[in-house]
């Protein structure tokens, strides 16, 4: 398929427009004289509407990704005036397409979990979560598009206070909680990750960079004029800024200890949106610390803090999430410590560098993504599927038991999802967790010179650390879905599980399974050209 | 060569110390009226400090930019709307306060009620809260160890000022008061966001946070741009504070009970 780089402005367009026509749409039937957020038909229309406007984002998404291959792979900016860019090169590109796939599936399952449910009020309607979860969705597609460091942070809050009412949606005590506990704890978090923005506009604040900026007509704090010009920056303030940023953004990732919320916050939400929260909320979060890393390591000119700072990280939400994945729990909240565990193991990866490393860790963003999506999705189909044959109206049951002779089909999904997801070959979450471990041994090795890299004991922590967690998560989890797919239940007859509804976890589970053993050439090239910008700054 | 220090830097000094000390004052008060009161007073140091050091780094020649204007209307508003809001969440009342109501809370004392608002609702509704807000002081042993870790946390605040700040030129001492200031008032609301006993008293810690955000963009960034770009950014986050005192706070409050936190945790149900 040949598409030039010149449709990018369109393709941009359509990947950006498409979601938010369902949330326009939406709001005109939320009007009180239209009232036709009361009607099931227009929720379910507007439903199908979601989804098609996520399939035509996410087909755009992919044409945007086959033009930048075909082309120089060079990033395209482009100006929105008011010195906004938008940035389209081959990382932000990928996370796009990773934003648009789980988009795109979430929306396609909110159909099912909504079907037949009833309106309490015009804020809880179905008409009112498919609106917002487009809103969601367009706001988790402009953080990666924004190339000015500051208008991704607020892009990022905008995710936040978007995210906040749908975890919150479902307005029972634990949901209000849980988004009160969630929006507290990401907006402190988050104070510092302007902070750290600004100690970098500082940092470029000369009088040199501006009138360079300005001579250029962009913005200094444009994350490509800052590449282009990082070792002009001062060192202090960008490992200030770095350390901030860290933190902040470090809170909406879900790193240890500031994570807090995450349990909570995924475990209340409805399951589409637990699949959005886990599957790509905190990428979008790592996404920023990528940007910000890429222009520390390129000032400093080596990597060695940035990695000694990363592998802290990693180490400490994999040593924290493994108890809470043992200890017995609420099947989302356990999910919502995997979610934990595995950015402690993608943070693990980009910590020890080098590029099988990186490799291995920007494919394992996209791994967890699939993984977890189908987690929660299949999840809360089997829950809705339990509720709806005990005509129970609030949806209680939240630890079905007997779930492969019920509902067979999701429960073999879950099952094997649940096996991927800790890490058994032959699927998509072993591969790229070997592919880690297999650069960590590789940045192990002495160097030509025959001494030790430096931080090479931080190093052999981290590995240790990873391989502990990686075995005992596998135990933890294991227990948890035997109890939901093998144990017996009084009522053991077969549940509906419709086509509809398999369909987006179905895809989801091929994903899994193709993943594990061969990587789609063009998703393997943008992988690898994400690598070149993210690893070639070291 | 060495500058003087100004009257007018002395002036902006002497107020950015005064945010050091009601910072230090909502951390060891446990009683909400006050921690509200030095609150507000809080924002009008604030607003007042945006205006002397965005005024003095802008050339005479050039008109006073509108970024000052929009960067003092922050704090501003925050002052005039926190105690309402903050009773309206504590008793729940389910009065619609909507702008008009605001504005016309404020002007009519000018125009003698034209706009038809009951000033008096409004009163009402800090004084019915204040039942609620009442609350005996820590002990002395407590508040001492607030004082330690607030002094703790200056140092802190300090280290990285001074990473920031370099040279020894008056002026840039001057302006790491400033600086010093706004990471203190950061790093405080956090504290108090998690040492405070019930949740009005954690707003307030966040929109402590909110003010050192705002200062600390007065201070760091050259202005006037990119400066814009934090404006706007500022604006948002104060929308995500206001969300969750007209919305999140009421929500919360009303499947707790009560304010306190000790009862939220004892009915929660969201644990390990």
């Amino acid at each position: 398929m040949n598409v030039s780089v010149d449709n990018l402005p369109l393709l941009i367009g359509l990947i950006l427009l498409s979601p938010p026509i369902v949330s326009v749409v939406g709001a005109i039937g939320l009007v009180e004289p239209l009232g036709l957020w009361r009607k099931e038909v227009f929720s379910r229309v507007l439903g199908w509407l979601g989804v098609l406007g996520s399939l035509v984002s996410l087909l755009g998404s992919i044409a945007m990704a086959l033009a930048l291959l075909q082309g120089s792979g060079a990033a395209l900016v482009l100006p929105l005036g008011i010195g906004a860019y938008l940035l389209t090169d081959a990382l932000s590109t990928y996370f796009i397409l990773l934003v648009n796939a789980i988009a795109f599936v979430s929306s396609w399952n909110a159909v099912g979990y909504l079907r037949g449910a009833r309106p309490t009020s015009r804020w809880r309607s179905p008409a009112a979560f498919h609106l917002t979860s487009q809103l969601f969705h367009v706001t988790m597609i402009l953080v990666p598009l924004m190339n000015n460091l500051v208008a991704l942070w607020i892009a990022m809050q905008a995710t936040t206070l978007v995210s906040t009412l749908l975890v919150g949606f479902e307005d029972t005590r634990n949901a209000r909680e849980a988004a009160w506990k969630y929006l507290i704890i990401t907006s402190t978090g988050i104070i510092f990750a302007l902070l750290g923005t600004m100690f970098l506009a500082k940092a470029a604040g000369n009088e040199t960079l501006i009138s360079a900026a300005d001579a250029q007509q962009q913005s200094v704090m444009n994350w490509t004029f800052l590449m282009d010009h990082a070792g002009e920056l001062e060192s202090k303030l960008v490992r200030l800024s770095f350390l901030f940023v860290l933190v902040g953004y470090g809170t909406k990732a879900g790193f240890a200890p500031m994570h807090t919320w995450l349990p909570d916050g995924h475990g209340e939400a409805p399951p589409p949106i637990s699949a959005m929260l886990s599957g790509v909320l905190l990428k979008s979060a790592l996404y920023a610390i990528l940007r910000f890393y890429t222009i520390t390591n390129a000032n400093l000119g080596e990597h060695n803090f940035t990695s000694a700072v990363l592998l802290g990280a990693a180490i400490l939400s994999l040593l924290i999430a493994t108890p809470f994945i043992l200890k017995k729990n609420r099947f989302k909240r356990v999910l919502a410590y995997h979610s934990l565990e595995h950015m402690g193991i993608i943070t693990f990866g980009i910590g020890i560098g080098g590029p099988i490393a990186m490799f291995g860790a920007l494919l394992h963003v996209l791994n967890h993504a699939v993984t977890k999506a189908l987690m929660f999705l299949a999840f809360g189909n089997i829950v809705r599927g339990y509720a709806r044959a005990s005509a129970q109206a609030d949806f209680a049951i939240d630890q079905p038991a007997g779930v492969l002779r019920r509902m067979p089909i999701t429960g073999a999904m879950l099952t094997l999802g649940g096996l991927a997801l800790v890490g058994m070959p032959p699927f998509n979450i072993f591969m790229s967790e070997l592919m880690m471990l297999w650069g960590a041994v590789e940045q192990l090795q002495p160097l030509s010179g025959g001494a030790q890299p430096a931080l090479w004991w931080l190093y052999m922590a981290g590995v240790i650390v990873f391989l502990l967690s990686t075995m005992l998560i596998f135990y933890g989890l294991v227990r948890h879905l035997t109890g939901i797919v093998l144990q017996p239940q009084p009522a053991h007859e077969r549940l509906q599980e419709r086509v509809a509804d398999l369909f987006p976890i179905g895809i989801l589970m091929a994903m899994v399974v193709v993943f594990g053993v061969w990587i789609v050439p063009s998703l393997s090239q943008l992988i690898a050209r994400c690598v070149d910008i993210v690893w070639g700054a070291a | 060569m060495v500058e003087l220090i100004t009257p007018l830097q002395n002036v902006q000094n002497l107020l950015e110390t005064g945010l050091l000390l009601t910072a230090l004052l909502i951390t060891m008060d446990r009683s909400i009226s006050h921690i509200i009161a030095i609150y507000q007073i809080q924002s009008l140091l604030l607003a007042i400090v945006t205006v002397l050091s965005v005024a003095s780094q802008i050339p005479e020649s050039q008109r006073i930019s509108w970024i000052i204007l929009l960067i003092i209307l922050l704090p501003l508003l925050l002052a005039l709307v926190v105690r309402p809001l903050l009773a309206r969440a504590t008793i729940l009342a389910h009065t619609r306060l909507t702008l008009s109501k605001w504005l016309g809370y404020r002007l009519h004392l000018l125009t003698s009620g034209r706009f038809g608002v009951r000033t008096e609702q409004v009163e009402q509704l800090s004084r019915d809260a204040e039942q609620e807000w009442l609350r005996p002081q820590d002990s002395f042993r407590v508040r001492g160890t607030y004082l330690l870790v607030f002094v703790a946390m200056l140092l802190a605040a300090l280290l990285i000022a001074s990473q920031i700040e370099a040279g020894d030129n008056p002026e840039s001492i001057a302006g790491r008061i400033g600086l010093l200031a706004s990471l203190v008032l950061a790093l405080s609301g956090l504290y108090n966001t998690v040492i405070k006993q019930d949740i009005i008293s954690q707003v307030i810690g966040l929109l402590m946070m909110d003010h050192g955000l705002y200062l600390a963009v007065v201070k760091i960034v050259p202005i006037p741009f990119p400066a814009s770009f934090f404006v706007i950014g500022l604006y948002f986050y104060t929308l995500i504070t206001m969300f969750i005192l007209v919305i999140l706070l009421p929500g919360v409050r009303e499947v707790a009970e009560s304010i306190e936190l000790a009862h939220v945790s004892e009915r929660s149900e969201l644990k390990g």
